[in-house]
């Protein structure tokens, strides 16, 4: 590491973090922070609004609902991903990379479309409850916590499976053999041997797919009913309050995020402890099954991520049904498409330039800071570096009620502009791009830049001829990936949109609220297009979207 | 040719000395090794020359330059790194040039520069290749020709042979010390191994946790070290512990557990002053006349062949010796548990303070 005293390049990128992180970060959280203290009918400071928060059932209940959805979200993901991690693991499963693009697409869907197209499977006039009403097996609509729970799980569950298989694929194979060599049977070594070294995976897997739960909105305001959880509490609460005083809706925001912190807290603390894949010399190899067990093996693993595919195939299926307005007609054609492209062009102009924007700015941004967290360790770095992971723990409801409070007034009036969406769409996954920048650094040997400047190059130069040509693959694929979260985004810009700043993820759940289902599953067909391309592009890159999603 | 002159050098991080008080000069022209074991400063202080560390006091003069606050990129040492720090994204041509296109030196220059470079590290055709078409030692030669290329004021060189294989180590450090001498370039070369140091400097400086503990020709460490670390670290120095209880003229009799030893005599001499006896392990004679001098007996605790010598370890009354021998016969005499007679001969005998660890000087040293 170079340390000298004095500016220089590196002193004004770690300023511009500091500026953006109180900007866009502290300043709109402490707006929420203050508002939950302040009584909306007098005005003063006081905890009337977190005293009612704890005192009436409405808004408890959502707190203990998004508990026990989270649980039995997590729960459910591991019992789906953990046998799929360990048979396309340790087990040659025929076409094991189709299974594991097909999960990843499925995890990376626009984060609402599971819902909707299980509403259209099996809601109150789905065709799949139809069907099975037709003989005579009455199911009851999926509205309510058991939909939140099934569509949830089947597209969070690939955290659980990327995560294990990642260990279970670095595991000491000799570490296995020994516990065999020692008399243990198969089981038993799964179980005393296999399962603990997996385990700080697993649980990092788990502990994520528990956060994406407990903030996700989407699913939750489709297919929930009436199970009010905090997401959509603080979104209802306040599209129906006075918005200069969203007084419970900060308190419910306040809420929400601590639990996040919480959550976030405890997934640092997994994934810090010790981990034991280091060895790669001795990794296990695939080995055949036969008979029965294969059988059921092939089974198991193709049904799990064909029923995480379902939705996404009824989604497409559906684009291409005829309808008249929201009625679907016999017959196929393009006419859902031909709507949207002659309707609301805009919507998806928006949506591509404001996520390119943002994904430009994602890049750079997160690189330079990247670098700065990875290399320079001064005590400004040492602040910074945890200030710039607060959008992790901050849900996107959270964040947008806290963007429509503090940017509605002066001295910075974005409210209604796109460029409040851009930078949303830009703080929330910055630091992912942060954090991938500065773990690509770590893996280079800072050695190589010290023979550039050993050579006379300035650091500036340097990080450009050397740095940075060797972070590139990383830098693409990370910014795919956050291209990918940006076009998907809805829960935080719908509460940021107006008309003219509407982006096709808005304009699916609208299409879904007033039943335009055609229109919805050709919009999320697009989305799933793009997606789908985007995981193809990163896949090039570096053979395999898995280490961007997991890292 | 430059010269390096480091005066009062500190450095510290956080609670730990790195670095006290260096003063060192390194001669223009000269192979300058900095000899330690790992963690004793040596890669501090060449990277305080480099400039990638900042010294918390003391001045770095390159010729009469003083550099302190030169940055690292502007201070001309071509540096050789351990891990070769070629660059992966570039081709080896490419990392030869990087220097010079840093430098604006222009294209034909560059190419014809390059291609002497490449050839005097006996990498002649492999501009075209990546460095992972390369072995470690071909890499390291790459590093070697991109650090020299540029015509460096000093050529500082942080443990570049670590990486490789003991018979490539051996191979590469005679061909760093023609090219440095053929070039007449200034070097300063770090290195935990002794071997290394004593094969290819003209001088050494020992370091332990930041003190340089000796400085000197290769001869002067190795035959005349001035304390016990250096004496141990540098070669193998086998310790008697003994007391002074008799002199006669130039000599000195100790008293030790394996029997009364003869020895040269320090320049201040007091009856019954404890001291420790060294000797390096080629000095001891197996089985020597009977009347010859500091003849003792010693069981043979073990007999390890090595080829064209052979080791033993003996006990001699409850000290671990270790003695080594030159074209090992195929003996039955020297077979663990046997007894036999050493001879140490007086004049190989060195003599330390127990209390100071250092060595007490003899009458004839020049210290």
């Amino acid at each position: 590491m170079i340390r000298r005293k004095g500016l220089d390049i590196w002193s004004f990128v770690t300023l511009g973090g500091f500026i953006i992180v109180g900007l866009f970060l502290i300043y709109p959280l402490f707006d929420i922070f203050r508002y939950s203290f302040i009584d909306k009918d007098s005005g003063a400071f006081s905890f009337c609004n977190y005293i009612a928060f704890f005192s009436k059932k409405y808004y408890y209940n959502a707190f203990l609902h998004s508990l026990i959805m989270a649980l039995l979200i997590t729960l459910v993901s591991v019992i789906l991903g953990l046998p799929l991690a360990f048979f396309t693991s340790r087990y040659r499963i025929a076409g094991s990379t189709l299974l594991n693009t097909l999960s990843v697409l499925a995890l990376l869907s626009p984060p609402f479309i599971g819902a909707y197209s299980w509403v259209t499977m099996l809601g109150r006039n789905g065709f799949l409850r139809q069907a099975l009403l037709s003989i005579g097996i009455n199911i009851p609509p999926v509205y309510g916590l058991g939909g939140i729970v099934l569509a949830d799980s089947l597209q969070f569950y690939p955290f659980v499976s990327l995560m294990a298989s990642g260990a279970l694929m670095t595991t000491d194979r000799s570490l296995e053999e020994a516990s065999r060599n020692l008399g243990a049977r198969s089981f038993r070594t799964f179980v005393s041997v296999t399962m603990p070294l997996i385990m700080p995976s697993l649980t990092g897997g788990a502990l994520i797919v528990f956060m994406m739960a407990l903030s996700d909105f989407g699913t939750p305001m489709i297919i929930g009913g009436n199970y009010s959880v905090l997401p959509t509490l603080a979104y209802n609460l306040y599209t129906s309050e006075v918005a200069e005083s969203p007084g419970m809706a900060s308190t419910v925001s306040i809420i929400l995020m601590l639990c996040a912190s919480l959550v976030i807290v405890l997934q640092q603390w997994a994934s810090t402890r010790r981990k034991y894949s280091s060895m790669l010399v001795n990794r296990p190899k695939p080995e055949k099954l036969h008979g029965a067990s294969c059988f059921f093996a092939h089974l198991l693993c193709y049904f799990i991520v064909a029923l995480s595919t379902l939705p996404l195939a009824v989604v497409v299926y559906y684009s291409f049904r005829n309808t008249n307005g929201p009625v679907f007609t016999p017959g196929f054609g393009i006419d859902s498409y031909r709507t949207i492209f002659f309707d609301v062009p805009k919507t998806v102009a928006n949506s591509f330039l404001y996520s390119l924007i943002a994904v430009i700015l994602i890049a750079v941004v997160g690189t330079l800071l990247g670098f700065v967290i990875a290399r320079r360790r001064r005590l400004s770095v040492r602040i910074l570096d945890p200030l710039l992971m607060i959008p992790y723990m901050v849900p996107g409801t959270v964040l947008g009620i806290g963007f429509i409070v503090a940017f509605n007034r002066k001295p910075l009036y974005l409210a209604g502009t796109g460029l409040i969406i851009i930078i949303t769409y830009f703080i929330r996954r910055l630091p992912y791009s942060v954090r991938s920048a500065s773990s690509i650094l770590k893996q280079i040997d800072p050695e190589l830049e010290e023979a550039g400047i050993n050579l006379g190059a300035t650091p500036a130069r340097t990080f450009n001829t050397i740095a940075l040509p060797l972070m590139k693959s990383g830098i693409i694929s990370g910014a795919v990936m956050s291209w990918i979260t940006s076009m998907n985004e809805l829960s935080a810009s719908i509460l940021l949109y107006v008309g003219r700043t509407m982006t096709m993820p808005i304009k699916v759940y609208m299409s879904v609220l007033d039943g335009y289902f055609g229109t919805a599953s050709a919009m999320s067909t697009i989305l799933l297009f793009v997606t789908g391309l985007a995981l193809y592009i990163v896949n090039r890159l570096n053979g395999g979207a898995d280490k961007a999603i997991i890292s | 040719m430059t010269s390096i002159r480091i005066v009062g050098l500190e450095k510290s991080f956080s609670t730990v000395k790195a670095l006290q008080n260096v003063n060192l000069s390194v001669n223009p022209g000269e192979l300058f090794t900095l000899l330690g074991p790992s963690g004793c400063g040596k890669t501090t202080l060449l990277r305080t020359i480099a400039g990638f560390y900042r010294q918390d006091a003391g001045d770095i003069y390159l010729g009469d330059e003083l550099v302190n606050d030169m940055p690292a990129y502007k201070r001309e040492t071509g540096m050789v790194f351990q891990n070769y720090a070629v660059f992966p994204h570039m081709t080896v041509a490419e990392n030869v040039a990087y220097g010079l296109k840093v430098r604006k030196v222009h294209g034909e220059e560059i190419t014809k520069r390059v291609d002497a470079a490449l050839k005097s590290v006996r990498l002649e055709g492999y501009g075209s290749r990546t460095p992972d078409q390369l072995s470690g030692g071909q890499q390291q030669r790459v590093g070697l020709a991109r650090a020299l290329v540029i015509k460096p004021r000093v050529l500082l060189l942080d443990e570049p042979l670590s990486n490789l294989d003991a018979k490539l180590r051996i191979e590469m450090r005679s061909e760093i010390h023609d090219i440095q001498k053929e070039l007449g370039i200034t070097a300063v070369y770090v290195t935990h191994d002794q071997e290394e140091a004593l094969a290819i400097s003209d001088r050494i400086a020992v370091l332990a946790s930041g003190v340089i503990q000796q400085m000197g020709t290769p001869w002067e460490i190795y035959k005349s070290p001035q304390n016990i670390f250096v004496a141990t670290f540098v070669g193998n120095m086998n310790l008697i512990e003994g007391e002074i209880c008799g002199e006669s003229g130039t000599r000195i009799k100790v008293k030790t557990s394996g029997g009364e030893l003869i020895a040269p005599k320090p320049m201040q001499s007091r009856q019954s002053t404890k001291v420790l006896i060294g000797f390096r392990p080629e000095e001891g004679r197996i089985n020597p006349a009977p009347d010859s001098e500091n003849r003792v007996e010693a069981c043979i605790k073990g007999n390890v062949f090595l080829g064209s010598t052979a080791n033993l370890a003996l006990d001699l009354n409850g000290t671990v010796l270790a003695l080594e021998y030159h074209r090992p016969a195929s003996n039955n005499e020297l077979k663990a548990g046997s007894h036999i007679a050493v001879g140490l001969p007086s004049q190989s005998l060195l003599l330390f303070d127990p209390e100071t660890k250092r060595r007490i000087p003899a009458m004839g040293d020049v210290a």
